[in-house]
């Protein structure tokens, strides 16, 4: 399923274990209701390391999303996708040093669209947190669900890997998975890390679960090999003829 | 009768709407079932080869439990899909399904948990041979258009079987 946020002050977060300079992360995300402000998916601050997935503001353009960073005065370098309300969309965003992109895909895409990059990240100490669903101030709020979560640390990547994890829920790219969220229903397990690292979120405000998006599992089917039932006795039995040298 | 495919709730395909959670039916142990709705009908589907050798009698055998209901009926249909190559179909477009084949209206069993088995005789397969590219739809019949259904909550179904007559 998928966590609600009802933008009153519900949040996840972590504080330990986080990526610095170098991560992927991807999620499905459903905006319920648009502000008219920012609305933050994902956010990575704490030690001069700001970066955030959020949708922008301004007349016309509540609803575009993508991924930026603030350098103390201004942000929004990268290229951005307007989501809309009442539908589903992948998200990932994946930065490497100074590059940040942003990729989406709608449900029933053949893959993930990248954007234009943003460059001149600065910021290279460890961060103190990562939230989902508000910055780090408590606001810009996401009002919606996300769900399937995963985080890479150390690992940038590209795009055709970033297509196989659109496609399923199970991680296809496992190296180095930092956190890996399955989102099952429940106080507790929405927050779960299945990534067997036990980096669990902390929920913040009152979470509650919702209708997650029509994504598969990523598990493969059981085929059968054909078994023959025909007795053994007809397909071994030898006949007179078949010796060298016999006689009928 | 010979087993020809075990289809899990892990590998399930959705359409965009109206489809079954996944969700584990046992907190520790995480059985992971697709959770068909009581009122509304939800689909999932599996795509598979027909094996060579494959003939006869195409059966479904449908594994599931109860999320609540101790007592009513649930009742299941099967579409199957069978595209042979160089079929006039627009897998890009377009379905071609066979007619449904529906279950019948079956007892739950009386505890919640319980895992019961029911089977379907797939008699509408689409005239699958060896070789098609199989596509089975199941659905649970929530709202009783066909199948008597009246059993709350929902029917998680843990595993879809399907045997030919080999």
């Amino acid at each position: 399923m998928a966590i609600r946020f009802d933008a009153s002050g519900d949040y996840l977060e972590r504080t330990t274990n986080l990526p610095t300079t170098v991560w992927t992360f991807t999620a499905w995300v459903y905006l319920t209701t648009d502000s008219g402000n920012p609305s933050t998916v994902i956010m990575v601050y704490g030690n001069g390391n700001y970066c955030y997935m959020q949708t922008n503001e301004g007349a016309g353009v509540t609803t575009q999303l993508k991924v930026g960073f603030w350098n103390g005065s201004s942000g929004w370098d990268t290229g951005y996708h307007d989501i809309g309300t009442g539908a589903w969309h992948f998200v990932a965003g994946v930065r490497n040093g100074g590059t940040i992109r942003f990729y989406y895909a709608a449900v029933g895409d053949a893959g993930v669209t990248a954007t234009t990059a943003a460059t001149g990240l600065t910021g290279t100490a460890t961060p103190t947190n990562i939230r989902i669903a508000c910055d780090d101030g408590g606001t810009t709020t996401w009002n919606g669900r996300v769900c399937y979560m995963k985080l890479w640390s150390g690992v940038e990547l590209n795009q055709a890997d970033i297509d196989a994890e659109y496609l399923r829920i199970l991680p296809h790219y496992t190296d180095s998975l930092n956190g890996w969220y399955p989102t099952f229903p429940g106080a507790t397990e929405r927050a779960r890390d299945y990534s067997g690292n036990a980096h669990d979120w902390t929920e913040n405000g009152t979470l509650t679960d919702e209708q997650e998006p029509p994504v598969s599992w990523g598990a493969s089917s059981i085929t059968l090999p054909f078994v023959s039932t025909v007795p053994v006795s007809t397909l071994f039995r030898r006949t007179e003829s078949d010796r060298i040298g016999s006689r009928s | 009768m010979a087993t020809r495919f075990i289809f899990t709730a892990e590998s399930a395909e959705f359409p965009s709407a109206n489809f079954p959670q996944l969700v584990p039916v046992n907190s520790t142990e995480r059985r992971m079932a697709l959770a068909f709705d009581a009122s509304t009908d939800e689909s999932a589907m599996w795509t598979a080869i027909a094996p060579q050798g494959w003939t006869g009698t195409i059966t479904a055998i449908i594994s599931y439990v109860m999320a609540s209901a101790t007592s009513g009926t649930v009742g299941f249909q099967i579409a199957v899909e069978a595209i042979t190559s160089g079929d006039a179909v627009d897998l890009d477009a377009t379905t071609s399904y066979d007619t449904v084949n529906n279950s019948a209206s079956t007892t739950v069993p009386g505890t919640a948990g319980y895992m019961a088995q029911i089977s379907i005789t797939l008699t509408n397969n689409d005239s699958s041979a060896a070789a098609d590219l199989l596509r089975f739809k199941l659905n649970r019949d929530a709202d009783g258009s066909a199948i008597t259904d009246n059993a709350t909550g929902d029917a998680c179904v843990l595993a879809l079987e399907i045997r030919d007559g080999a």
